[in-house]
C-alpha cells in the first residue's frame, strides 16, 4: 500500500484541526440539543388553572408559537381524566363526575405534536392545582 | 499541544469514529426536530478527513479513487464476495422468512454512493491511519472491529460488517482501490436485503434508531 508524505508542519496543523473539530462538534451538539429542547418542550406555552373543584377544572392557555388549535389533556391525581380541543388561546373548562372526598391535584397539559411519532405533554401551570373535596 | 505521528493517527481515527457514534447515539433521539441534526458531526468529520489527506499529500488516486488496482482488487474480491452471496442465498433457502416493509423502503438508488462513502471511511481513512501506525495484520483486525462496532447494536449487521470489513481491508492492503470494494459492498447489501429474514435482521438501522426494532 502506498504511504503518504508528511512534512514537519503536518503534525501541528493536524493537531490543531483535530482540536478545532472537537470544539465544533461540541457547538453542533449544543445547538442541536437546544433546538430540540425548544421544539419539544415549547417554552412559549402560557396558562393557568383558575378554578378546580369536585366536578370541574377551569383556566386559560396561550401558545404563541402556534396559530392552529391546541389539544389539552386534564390529569387528576396524575391520571388522565379528559381531553379537549381549543383555539390557539382561550378559556377551557373540563367537567367530570364528582370526585371522591379528600385532597386531589389537577394539572392541564398542552399536547405538543409535529415530531413524527413523538408527542410532548407540556404543563400549562408551573404547579398542579391542589384542592380538597369535602364529604 | 502537538501529538506524535503514531498518536495522531490513532487520535484521527478515534475522532472520526466519535463523530459517527455521536450522530448514531447522541443526536438520533433528537431527529424529530430536524434530520439535519444528525448530519452535523459526520459532515465535520468528512471535512476533517479531507483536510488530513491534504496535509499528508494523499491524492484521490492514492486513496483508491481511480482506475489503478481496480482490476486486481476486483479479482481478489470476486471469490469471497461470491462465497458470501452463496452463503446468504443458502440461508434464505433454508429459512425463507418474509421481509419487512421498512427494509424494502431502503433507498436502493443511493446505495452505490453510500457504499463508496463507507468504503472511503473504512479503507481510505480509518484503515490507512491504523496501517501507518501498526502492522497490516493489526490494522486489518482493528479497522474491521471498529467498522463492526459502528453498526451496534444491530448484532446481525455487526457480524456481517465484521466479515465484510475483514475481506475489504485485506484486499485493500494488496490492491488499494475503493470502487471494487464498494461494488462488493453494494452486491452484498442487496443480497442481505433480499435474503436475511426479518427475524434476524428487522432493520438496517444502527445506533439509537435500531432500539425501536428490539
Amino acid at each position: 500500500m502506498n504511504e503518504s508524505n508528511e512534512t514537519a508542519a503536518t503534525f501541528p496543523r493536524l493537531t490543531r484541526a483535530w482540536l478545532l473539530k472537537s470544539l465544533l462538534e461540541v457547538v453542533v451538539v449544543c445547538v442541536a440539543i437546544t433546538t430540540a429542547a425548544f421544539a419539544f418542550f415549547n417554552p412559549m406555552v402560557r396558562g393557568a388553572i383558575t378554578q378546580a373543584d369536585a366536578v370541574s377544572v377551569r383556566g386559560w392557555v396561550s401558545n404563541t408559537r402556534s396559530t392552529t388549535s391546541v389539544q389539552l389533556q386534564l390529569f387528576i391525581d396524575n391520571r388522565f381524566a379528559s381531553a379537549s380541543q381549543l383555539g390557539s388561546e382561550g378559556q377551557f373548562t373540563f367537567s367530570y363526575p364528582p370526585l371522591a372526598a379528600g385532597t386531589h391535584t389537577a394539572q392541564v397539559y398542552l399536547v405538543n405534536d409535529g415530531f413524527g411519532r413523538a408527542f410532548a405533554l407540556i404543563p400549562i401551570a408551573r404547579r398542579p392545582a391542589t384542592f380538597t373535596v369535602a364529604r | 499541544m502537538n501529538l506524535s505521528g503514531r498518536a495522531l493517527n490513532f487520535a484521527e481515527v478515534a475522532s472520526v469514529c466519535s463523530s459517527i457514534l455521536m450522530a448514531e447515539w447522541a443526536l438520533a433521539p433528537f431527529a424529530f426536530a430536524g434530520e439535519w441534526m444528525i448530519a452535523g458531526p459526520p459532515l465535520i468529520a468528512l471535512v476533517f478527513m479531507i483536510y488530513s489527506h491534504y496535509q499528508r499529500h494523499e491524492t484521490a488516486q492514492l486513496l483508491g479513487f481511480g482506475a489503478s488496482h481496480f482490476a486486481r482488487a476486483l479479482r481478489l474480491l470476486a471469490a469471497p464476495t461470491f462465497i458470501a452471496i452463496c452463503a446468504l442465498l443458502l440461508l434464505d433457502f433454508f429459512m425463507h422468512s418474509p421481509h419487512s416493509p421498512q427494509r424494502a423502503s431502503t433507498r436502493f438508488a443511493l446505495l452505490p454512493l453510500w457504499a463508496l462513502l463507507q468504503q472511503y471511511a473504512l479503507l481510505g481513512f480509518i484503515y490507512r491511519r491504523l496501517r501507518a501506525a501498526s502492522s497490516a495484520r493489526n490494522a486489518i483486525i482493528v479497522a474491521s472491529v471498529i467498522f463492526s462496532l459502528l453498526h451496534a447494536p444491530n448484532y446481525i449487521l455487526m457480524i456481517l460488517t465484521l466479515v465484510g470489513a475483514l475481506i475489504w481491508t485485506t484486499v485493500y492492503e494488496r490492491a488499494p482501490n475503493l470502487f471494487a470494494p464498494a461494488l462488493s459492498h453494494v452486491l452484498l447489501s442487496i443480497v442481505v436485503f433480499v435474503t436475511v429474514p426479518d427475524s434476524l435482521l428487522p432493520s438496517m438501522a444502527v445506533g439509537y434508531n435500531y432500539l425501536q426494532f428490539l
